[in-house]
């Protein structure tokens, strides 16, 4: 897209991934909406919290709608796992039984990057920035600790990336058999019927961790309407319908996305994970600089698996001066 | 025993061994035997990804040399589920090279005969000009020539492939090929020509060209299994997914796709993208390896 | 009528004219190809990457070095530089060897000659995305490679080493790149071969009967003899080699993904490059590292002159 920004081919109206929200914002690529808000009455109390701020610019302005949205949910494979765990210490003591047995991989195939990791951070009761978003907070008590537990996961055995066991994402490892339990949101379903039918899973919510509150983080994307689009006009009508309650009704029944609006139905089979969006956090998108911190985390960590020291004091480190520069606007 | 009366040359200074000694015709033939192992070893990976590619997902994980069951599922994925699907991307790569090699073939010829034939002033700074373009590595035009094509509304729908096209259309290495084998050939024909009055442009086609025929083939070869296989120009060029050649194709399924370990497709993709230079290669091998060392010989 | 006998007509270019106008003619095209979009994007690389860069709008303001600074203290772009030297060092005198050994079995009077030839020089002819796919596939860690070599027993072996029976060999940063060498030197060592060929028949025969009158044995010949007089042969490849090493690229990005993954294990300079233009959009941030990326390249190739003390007969 950002080819099309250089090349002032712009369509008029497009998706914005919540990942280069901000970034696209400030440099001008987006038409702000709030004229048009102004103008046709748009009702934008429906939208979650969790996917409405990540589109409106550091001027107070609205550069976009989220479309639809997923969050992240627990897919288990239900020939081997029973009963889904509620709770993390479940998930863990699950996951000790289920080590080397059936052919795993790992019992529970995870990421080494916030990416998936930063829900794991949340539900252990830690989290990235302080509560105005101004400071970092991975080198809290609390942060240090989920962090550190998460690392454990893979120390143990319990938890292994996609990469080592074969696999391209967790996905294929729940599809190869690799993994019993894997994190991933409403994506996953179309890749199952098309490529692994015949594996039998189901949708669990995160389970909850030490924070005592049910938590996950989630991704959207946006439609916006280019700045140097031609047919603004005709754009906001599109734009008015897909992220109205009837458009995303009819838009996100087909099954891979969740509506972003609350008085939108869930589409069917996705209840567990469209209860989520109710309670998840942004993935992505709510602070500056976010592919440096993500990048920063994932490094450090990967280091630190592969050296098999499992140490997350280094991982706090490097997460911490990346929060610190991009914070500052570096 | 060698008799001092006997060429030695450095292909037999190794074979020429002391006759009659039994030790050496034992290690004579280990050493064949390695290093027909080590040949046949060249082949066992392609050969593995064609096996792999009628293989089912699960069975292309295991060591087996027979699929089992055989099946087509791998080919018919790549050919309708994949995105781009595996036609288009051939079909990409095949205009591409195709027009890419007519050009250097072209562009080449003139240049070539020019500085090789013709005298015109400030002939050989031009061509050092023409050298120099091989010390440039692509990645430090990369920014620039970006830009200048977008600036000229080439990296957008159709242009982006005349935007490739434009930056790989002639490079110095055909010039330089094409040139050295017209420096080789005697001027009596070309001559003849002029003074039976032909124009320097009949000179070439008629007289010139026929002649360079093995410089031409080299080219040619080199050209299309270069831009064939290209990869760095069509990525930074060929921006809309219904662009892609196949070398890129396999580079997006690889990393964004999800496609990254559903081998038996990614392997039908593999061959698909090996397919054609290899039945050029079998026929053509010759062209290759002079193509190649006549490069070479620049040093 | 004798070319001597024409007349000349009035206005027709004299010969000398027409055969410099058909000289330009013929190389106009490639000519203008060369000075706008590639000797002369030197000049506009150097001028884009001292101004901060908008998308859509060009120039914005003037940075002066800060791209440079930015990049030479950012510790990514270090790891970028060391692994592109690391690779340099490792993987140019292995794939020489290994070219040179092939050339020289190649140029013997065994039997099957062209057909050594053609299977050492095979590896070469696939696409570097196609051959890094396949590469990938085979050292998965429950591809191939790793399977044959638990069926034939050889795990212990590879354990003393510290790898274990399900190693990722790309996605482990401790073999990721080692990898990519040995990958790379399988594929070139067919290119290189060639070059060396060419070279290799250009050696007299009288020098090797010189040798046999004083009684020299192979090892004697090749030592003494061949490898000196390959010195263009050697120069020329080594330049190749040096240069193309220090832009690897392809197989970084197709192993490792746009980040270098592990751990910017397979980061290299032109990763780096690439990632800053088309994933972090910074126009000038990448047009700088391109003119670092070709400072270090000319720096190489002069070192390189130096060290082999002639220059090229072009």
């Amino acid at each position: 897209m950002a080819t099309k920004f250089a090349s002032k081919d712009v369509p008029d109206l497009f998706y914005v991934n919540a990942d280069y929200a901000q970034q696209w914002i400030k440099e001008g690529f987006l038409a702000p909406l709030d004229d048009y808000i102004a103008k046709s009455g748009f009702d934008t109390s429906q939208f979650f919290g969790g996917y409405a701020s990540i589109f409106k610019g550091t001027d107070g302005k609205t550069y976009g709608f989220a479309k639809d949205g997923n969050t992240i949910g627990m897919a288990y494979n239900t020939a081997l796992v029973p009963t889904p765990p509620k709770t993390m210490d479940e998930l863990v003591t699950l996951a000790q039984s289920l080590k080397g047995k059936n052919g795993l991989k790992a019992p529970i195939c995870l990421n080494p990057g916030l990416d998936r990791g930063l829900a794991f951070l949340y539900a252990q009761g830690g989290a990235l920035l302080s509560a105005d978003g101004k400071a970092s907070a991975i080198d809290t008590d609390p942060s240090k600790k989920a962090v550190q537990w998460y690392m454990d996961l893979f120390k143990n055995g319990l938890g292994m990336t996609a990469s080592d066991m074969g696999a391209g994402w967790c996905g294929d490892a729940l599809g190869k058999k690799s993994a019993a339990i894997i994190f991933e949101g409403g994506w996953l379903d179309p890749a199952m019927t098309s490529t692994y039918p015949d594996v039998k899973y189901a949708w669990a919510q995160l389970p909850t961790g030490s924070s005592g509150s049910p938590v996950t983080i989630s991704f959207t994307v946006s439609y916006s309407i280019g700045a140097d689009a031609k047919n603004k006009d005709q754009a906001w009508v599109l734009l008015q319908y897909l992220t109205g309650k009837d458009g995303m009704t009819k838009w996100t029944s087909g099954g891979v996305a969740l509506p972003a609006r609350k008085d939108v139905p869930t589409p069917a089979g996705k209840d567990v994970l469209a209860a989520s969006s109710a309670f998840a956090k942004p993935g992505s998108g709510f602070m500056p600089g976010w592919s440096d911190v993500q990048k920063a985390f994932q490094d450090a960590f990967t280091a630190q698996i592969q050296a098999k020291t499992f140490n997350a004091d280094p991982v706090i480190t490097a997460a911490k001066a990346a929060i610190n520069k991009a914070l500052a606007g570096g | 025993m060698t008799s001092p009366a006997r060429p030695i040359r450095a292909d037999t200074a190794i074979a020429a061994a002391p006759v009659g000694d039994r030790s050496w015709k034992w290690r004579r033939r280990l050493a064949y035997v390695l290093l027909i192992g080590y040949a046949i070893l060249m082949f066992v990976p392609f050969a593995w990804s064609i096996i792999t590619s009628f293989k089912t997902l699960p069975d292309s994980v295991r060591m087996t040399v027979v699929p089992d069951p055989f099946t087509l599922q791998g080919w018919d994925y790549a050919i309708t589920k994949l995105t781009p699907p595996m036609p288009v991307l051939f079909l990409n790569s095949a205009v591409i090279a195709g027009i890419v090699t007519v050009t250097n073939l072209v562009l080449g010829s003139l240049a070539g005969y020019a500085f090789a034939r013709l005298r015109f002033p400030g002939r050989e700074l031009l061509f050092l000009v023409v050298l120099a373009t091989l010390m440039i590595p692509d990645q430090l035009r990369l920014v620039p020539v970006y830009l200048i094509l977008n600036g000229i509304g080439l990296t957008r729908g159709l242009g982006q492939y005349i935007g490739v096209i434009v930056v790989i259309a002639i490079s110095g290495t055909s010039i330089f090929l094409l040139r050295q084998y017209f420096l080789s050939i005697p001027r009596d024909l070309e001559e003849a020509a002029r003074i039976d009055g032909a124009g320097f442009l009949t000179t070439f086609l008629r007289v010139m060209l026929p002649l360079a025929t093995p410089a031409l083939s080299a080219v040619a070869i080199l050209t299309f299994q270069g831009t064939w296989n290209g990869f760095f120009w069509p990525l930074i060029l060929l921006q809309d997914q219904s662009h892609y050649t196949l070398p890129i194709g396999l580079l997006s399924f690889r990393t964004a796709g999800g496609f990254a370990t559903i081998y038996p497709p990614l392997m039908a993709t593999v061959v698909m993208a090996t397919l054609p230079i290899l039945i050029l290669y079998l026929f053509f091998q010759r062209y290759f390896v002079e193509g190649i060392a006549a490069s070479g010989v620049k040093g | 009528m004798t070319a001597a006998s024409r007349p000349r007509t009035r206005g027709a270019l004299s010969k000398g004219r027409a055969e410099a106008l058909a000289g330009y003619l013929f190389i106009a095209v490639p000519m203008v190809l060369f000075l706008v979009l590639n000797v002369g994007s030197i000049f506009y690389a150097l001028y884009i990457s001292v101004w901060k860069w908008n998308l859509r709008t060009g120039p914005v303001t003037f940075m002066g070095l800060d791209n440079y600074t930015k990049a030479l203290n950012d510790p990514v772009f270090q790891t970028a530089i060391k692994n592109s030297l690391y690779y340099a060092v490792v993987w140019v005198p292995l794939t020489m060897a290994l070219g040179l050994f092939l050339a020289v079995i190649v140029n013997q009077k065994i039997r099957g000659q062209t057909f050594f030839r053609a299977a050492y020089y095979f590896p070469a002819i696939a696409s570097s995305a196609a051959i890094t796919t396949l590469w990938i596939f085979i050292v998965a860690p429950d591809g191939i490679f790793n399977q044959s070599r638990a069926a034939f027993g050889l795990n212990p072996l590879f354990s003393l080493l510290g790898f274990s029976p399900a190693q990722n060999w790309i996605g482990d940063q401790g073999t990721a790149l080692n990898s990519i060498i040995l990958l790379n030197a399988w594929t070139t060592s067919g290119t290189f071969m060639l070059f060396y060929l060419a070279s290799l028949q250009s050696i007299s025969h009288e020098v090797y009967e010189a040798a046999a009158v004083d009684g020299a044995n192979a090892w004697q010949n090749f030592w003494r003899i061949t490898f000196p007089l390959l010195k263009p042969g050697h120069y020329f490849v080594a330049t190749v080699a040096v240069i193309g090493a220090l832009q690897l690229f392809d197989q970084a990005l197709i192993g490792g993904g746009v980040n270098g993954d592990p751990n910017n294990a397979l980061m290299t300079m032109v990763l780096y490059l690439y990632n800053a233009a088309f994933h972090q959009f910074n126009f000038s941030f990448a047009a700088a590292i391109g003119i670092i990326l070709f400072a270090v390249i000319f720096t190489a190739t002069l070192v390189q002159r130096r060290l082999f003390g002639q220059a090229p007969a072009w």
